[in-house]
Parts: structure tokens; C-alpha cells; sequence
């Protein structure tokens, strides 16, 4: 039996419906983001006579912040945004500036900005520190010393000219939102004249027997797991300089707190220091 | 300068946060289940805490008694220290043995304090 070979059939595609273009049936034209095909041949009969044309396609709906989709033109305004949901819908997070990263903010709910340091520490206050009578360091006392934040596992305490005004412990006292830790500390220290070993229990403490000294010195504090600290005093005697002898102290302890490290006071036993000619910086991430 | 207390164990203090402010150590306190008392300074380790009636006091002749030790025992070290080898040869003469001597009495002195 023959065959006859009929090729593609297919619509008539004539584009954008023209009112002075002559339709016959079976052309495709599109309107108004539809689709309709001519069923009676005419000219200048709108797509909307049904006597001339039938809907072939709809168009969908256009998005809108609902149910049935989302227009992000109306989030996004400006070149490089972001956007992202919030607890009741989509926010604009607008272009950071050059080399700034993305983070999530301290309440872990949006995305921020920030500029992070070219070293890659999130550096802490950089002060001269008021050490009497209270101290120095984060959290709590005043609103310039907000809390060490959630995370952080390493502590660098660095000072010069620290003087006590009676032989004491000179140190760290580490803490949790709940307070400043007095008791559990095991920290122990050796002084390098006279081989005389000093131990502590209420701070990361080293022991200054002279009254007048001026420490210089580092305490560097190193989360190990489970809320212990480790930490690492290494100082000495700057007022010996030139002449005297040579005071050099350095230990080791640890200290388990009872929840996140987050209050750190840099303080002498007595509560008493002489920060007139004091420096100290905390750096911490 | 303000305390919130949040720890006391047998009278003694473990965990405190100090504050300017009364208003904000009171805050803390309600928050942690602790009491407020003015700073009193001195030295923490020798500070009797009264839970119950939320006061804090220097027990200052277990400081004096305690210190005193220490110092005694600070002195101890540095004597035994400045028997430096030089000065145990040097005890072959006279003066150096009176020397290691009079070392020996001030160690003496310094343990009777013990």
C-alpha cells in the first residue's frame, strides 16, 4: 500500500497580533502573553471576538510576595543584593563593601557583613587598662566590656609595666555568662631564680613577691574541649632591666568551666594594681 | 563597684561578676539566681560569704595567719636558693662557712613561722 509522506505539521506562527494583518483560519498569533489560533478568516477582529480566534495557551500568573510566587524585584533594588528570609519573609541584605565577607550576625538569624582582619583574628579591645581595683577584660563592669563572644577558643593576653602594690597573684580569673570563676583553677608556675615553684587555684595566676615589680608578659589561654582552658604565663621583672637580677616566671594550667567561656578579667589577687604606666591588649578568636 | 554573687561553696566565694552599677549587678544576680554586695576589696581567697544574710566579710586573721606562711615560705626558697654552689666550695674557708651558717640560722628563723 502507498504511502504518502505529509512532513511536519505544525501552526502558523504569526507573531504579535496585528489588527491590519489578514488572519485565516489556523494561524497562531500571540496577544497579551496568550496564545490564540484564527478559526474564521478576517481582518481587524481583536483576539478576544471568539467568533474569530480561540484561546490556545494562557499565560500563568504573574508572581507577587504570596501564596502564588515572589516578585523579587520588589526585594532586590539595587545591584549586588541579597536576599534572604527572616521570620516573616524575604529582606534585602544590600552589597557589602570590597573584600568584606558574609557571616551570620551574633543572633544566628541573618546574614551580615563584616571586614574581617588581613591576619584572620577577630582582634578584642586594644586599651590602656583601668587594673585598680578591679581589673580589666570582658564582660560585664561597664558597656566597654561586652562578653567574649560564643566560639572563641584562644585567648592572647599581652601586657607591660603591670605592677602590684603588695607581694600577690597576679593574673587571669576566666568565666561563663554566670560570672567570673574563683575556685578550681590548677595552675602552676616556676620563677627562674632561686628555683622556687608557685601554685594557684583561684586564677591563671602567677605569683609577684616584690611589690614595685613591673611584669611584663604574656598569658596565652587555649580552649582544649568541654569548656578547659589551658593556659601558658610566661613574664618578667621589667623594673630588674639593666641592673638586678634577671625575674623570669613561667607556667602552666587548666581550668574547667562550667559552660562557654565567655568573661575574662585580667586581675591581681588582692584587687589591687598600679595601671598608671600599665598596657595590655587581648587578642582572641 | 557592685558584685553579683552566683556561687558559694562552704562559705567561700566561686563565682562572681562585678559591675558599676548596682542596677546591672541586679539584673545579673536574678538572672543567675544570685545576690548583690558592694565590692569590699582585699583578697577574694580570704572572704567569708554569707549566703543567707547576702554579705560579704575579710577574715583577716586567716589572711594575716595564711600570708605570713607564704612569705616565710617565699623567704625559705630564696635562702635555699642563695646557696648557689660557689658559695658550698667557699665553705672550705672560714668566712664561707660562717656564711652558709648565718644562711642556715635565717631558714631556721623563717620555719619556726611555719
Amino acid at each position: 500500500m502507498a504511502t504518502v509522506n505529509l512532513g511536519a505539521i505544525k501552526f502558523n506562527w504569526k507573531g504579535a497580533y496585528n489588527n491590519s494583518t489578514a488572519y485565516v483560519a489556523d494561524d497562531v498569533v500571540s496577544s497579551g502573553g496568550n496564545s490564540y489560533v484564527c478559526i474564521l478568516a478576517s481582518t481587524g477582529n481583536a483576539v478576544s471576538n471568539g467568533t474569530y480566534w480561540s484561546l490556545m495557551a494562557q499565560a500563568g500568573t504573574n508572581g507577587t510576595n504570596g501564596s502564588n510566587g515572589t516578585d523579587l524585584t520588589t526585594v532586590l533594588t539595587t545591584e549586588s543584593d541579597i536576599v534572604y528570609r527572616d521570620g516573616s519573609g524575604l529582606q534585602r541584605l544590600a552589597k557589602g563593601t570590597a573584600s568584606q565577607q558574609l557571616r551570620m550576625n551574633s543572633g544566628a538569624n541573618a546574614p551580615e557583613w563584616f571586614t574581617a582582619d588581613s591576619a584572620g583574628f577577630t582582634r578584642g579591645t586594644t586599651t590602656t587598662p583601668t587594673l585598680n581595683p578591679v581589673g580589666w577584660g570582658f564582660g560585664a563592669v561597664g558597656s566597654s566590656d561586652p562578653p567574649l563572644p560564643s566560639g572563641t577558643s584562644m585567648i592572647y593576653l599581652s601586657f607591660m609595666r603591670v605592677s602590684p602594690n603588695s607581694n600577690t597573684n597576679i593574673g587571669v580569673q576566666i568565666g561563663d555568662s554566670g560570672g567570673l570563676e574563683t575556685t578550681g583553677y590548677y595552675q602552676q608556675t616556676i620563677r627562674h631564680w632561686g628555683a622556687n615553684a608557685n601554685e594557684s587555684t583561684d586564677g591563671f595566676y602567677f605569683y609577684s613577691e616584690n611589690a614595685g615589680a613591673e611584669w611584663q608578659g604574656s598569658i596565652l589561654m587555649t580552649h582544649l574541649t568541654n569548656n578547659i582552658w589551658i593556659s601558658r604565663i610566661n613574664v618578667s621583672n621589667y623594673s630588674n632591666f639593666g641592673g638586678g637580677m634577671s625575674q623570669n616566671i613561667t607556667g602552666n594550667g587548666y581550668k574547667q568551666l562550667s559552660g562557654e567561656l565567655t568573661e575574662l578579667r585580667f586581675v591581681a589577687d588582692t584587687g589591687s594594681m598600679d595601671g598608671a604606666s600599665a598596657q595590655a591588649n587581648i587578642i582572641y578568636m | 563597684m557592685y558584685l553579683s554573687i552566683t556561687g558559694v561553696k562552704d562559705n567561700k566565694l566561686t563565682k562572681y561578676q562585678p559591675f558599676e552599677s548596682e542596677a546591672d549587678a541586679t539584673v545579673h544576680a536574678t538572672k543567675y539566681n544570685g545576690f548583690v554586695v558592694k565590692d569590699i576589696g582585699g583578697n577574694q581567697e580570704f572572704w567569708i560569704v554569707d549566703k543567707d544574710k547576702k554579705t560579704i566579710t575579710q577574715d583577716t586573721d586567716t589572711e594575716n595567719s595564711v600570708i605570713a606562711k607564704r612569705n616565710a615560705l617565699t623567704e625559705i626558697q630564696r635562702l635555699e636558693g642563695s646557696v648557689t654552689p660557689r658559695r658550698i666550695r667557699e665553705m672550705t674557708t672560714d668566712a664561707g662557712k660562717k656564711w652558709v651558717e648565718d644562711v642556715e640560722k635565717l631558714i631556721a628563723t623563717e620555719r619556726s613561722k611555719l
